[in-house]
């Protein structure tokens, strides 16, 4: 496999993941958020 | 064999990168809506994004038309058999939508949740609006006009 195709998919999968473990802090946070809320799960 | 296999471990880590993805998005969604919006919140958000505002205080004649949040459609109760035509036209049930009861109840909110893809409740309700010093509206709904353009606070 070429370096800079490897390059590519590397570059594409570091993306993905720093993404995802950005979304799910996030989802974390909002999570608190909604359980200070009182909203809670829907009813 | 190694080359064959390299680029299938990337493509296969590259789908489930992406199928974990769109699950947090998701779920980011589902938060969002359990949300309840303030209303500065509120304010803001008419003011650069689509969304529609319903008010879904029982009796209309003297909650509604006493006062409501300008481009609120009267809908009490979310219950659209209690409308008349011409208000359930206007509502759309897939474009986002805030829910405005009398003191952001949460089980007001509640039944709207299966009329519509995305409903946020307007924490504190009315009252909160009101306290806030925002802008209000009073008299019966009336559906804009084509071409009338977009209102504004």
């Amino acid at each position: 496999m070429k370096k800079s195709v490897r390059v590519l998919f590397v570059g594409v999968i570091v993306g993905l993941l720093v993404g995802w473990l950005g979304l799910r802090r996030h989802n974390a946070e909002l999570e608190q958020k909604v359980a200070t809320s009182g909203q809670g799960a829907t009813p | 064999m190694k080359r064959v296999l390299e680029p299938v471990g990337y493509a296969v880590l590259i789908l489930v990168l992406g199928f974990l993805n769109v699950a947090e998005g998701r779920r980011q969604a589902r938060l969002e809506q359990q949300l309840p919006l303030t209303p500065k919140e509120l304010y803001q958000t008419l003011a650069r994004a689509q969304v529609q505002v319903v008010d879904v205080r029982p009796d209309p004649s003297e909650n509604y038309e006493g006062t409501h949040i300008p481009g609120a459609i009267p809908f009490p109760g979310c219950d659209a058999k209690a409308v008349p035509e011409v208000i359930q036209e206007r509502i759309l049930p897939s474009v986002p939508t805030v829910v405005v009861s009398d003191e952001g109840s949460r089980a007001e909110h509640g039944k709207c949740l299966g009329y519509f893809v995305n409903a946020r409740n307007l924490a504190g309700g009315m009252k909160a609006w009101s306290e806030a010093g925002l802008p209000e509206d009073s008299g019966e709904y009336s559906p804009p006009k084509p071409g009338a353009g977009g209102g504004c606070l």
